[in-house]
């Protein structure tokens, strides 16, 4: 199995530490996601064959990341994240007593091909880079990996509402800096 | 049903949500962009710490 390992680092290391990188967005942590992967396989030792090799080790990378994304998230008190207390934290802060929004969203103007061109996805990724990191993983959890938010309060023992608040404003950062360095052409 | 009725309302509360889904999307596309990017490689170094910690499994 550890001759099958060695192999899989030369083929697909560098695909792995990619696809690590992207989402954990740091090098030395993406380089531990890729040994604590090669590590499990020897581990797990069930790879069948049915799918890819490729597949199959990028199914126990994504496990990974989830895992380092929920340990980045719980090395800070929630309570740091969302600036309240947790348990007094409400939706009072995004809307009146009415209901309506205190800070109402307003259009992100951006052109169709925005996402084709390199500036525009530098300046996102000075974006994400200026997100404290613990709201970018939550983001990167929730939006990007589509975890599901019952798993995501009961992994970090928050509730729904904290679980909203930071997420919230992990978008509205996100959201706040690209309408300043973006400027549509 | 409740939603979809206050959504067909609620201006601010489109803008937010088509701001969430370009969001969605411009990241995504990052992602792609970086996974795709073959000049990023794990360095020498991390494979030399990589095979090493194999190998200790072997023990």
């Amino acid at each position: 199995m550890t001759n099958n390992v060695n192999d899989w680092l030369s083929e697909h290391g560098d695909y792995l530490y990619r696809f690590a990188l992207a989402r954990l967005r740091d090098q030395h942590q993406a380089e531990d996601a890729v040994q604590e992967t090669m590590l499990a396989a020897i581990k797990s030792n069930s790879f069948e064959g049915e799918s890819s090799a490729r597949t199959w080790l990028t199914g126990i990378l994504k496990h990974k990341i989830i895992d380092l994304q929920l340990k980045q998230i719980r090395e800070q008190p929630i309570s740091a994240l969302v600036d309240l207390d947790a348990s007094d934290t409400s939706m009072d802060d995004f809307f009146d007593e009415s209901g309506h929004w205190l800070d109402k969203p307003q259009t992100l103007e951006m052109p169709e091909n925005a996402l084709q061109q390199k500036q525009f996805l530098s300046i996102l990724n000075a974006c994400m880079d200026k997100l404290p990191t613990k709201l970018a993983a939550i983001f990167m959890m929730r939006d990007v990996h589509e975890t599901d938010n019952e798993n995501i309060c009961k992994e970090l023992n928050i509730t729904a509402t904290n679980a909203w608040v930071m997420l919230y404003r992990a978008r509205m950062g996100l959201r706040k800096c690209l309408e300043i360095h973006w400027v549509v052409r | 049903m409740k939603l979809k009725f206050h959504l067909f309302i609620c201006d601010a509360c489109n803008r937010f949500n088509q701001q969430l889904r370009l969001l969605n999307k411009a990241v995504k596309r990052l992602i792609q962009t970086t996974e795709s990017d073959n000049t990023i490689q794990l360095s020498l170094e991390a494979k030399a710490r990589i095979t090493s910690a194999i190998e200790s499994k072997k023990h």
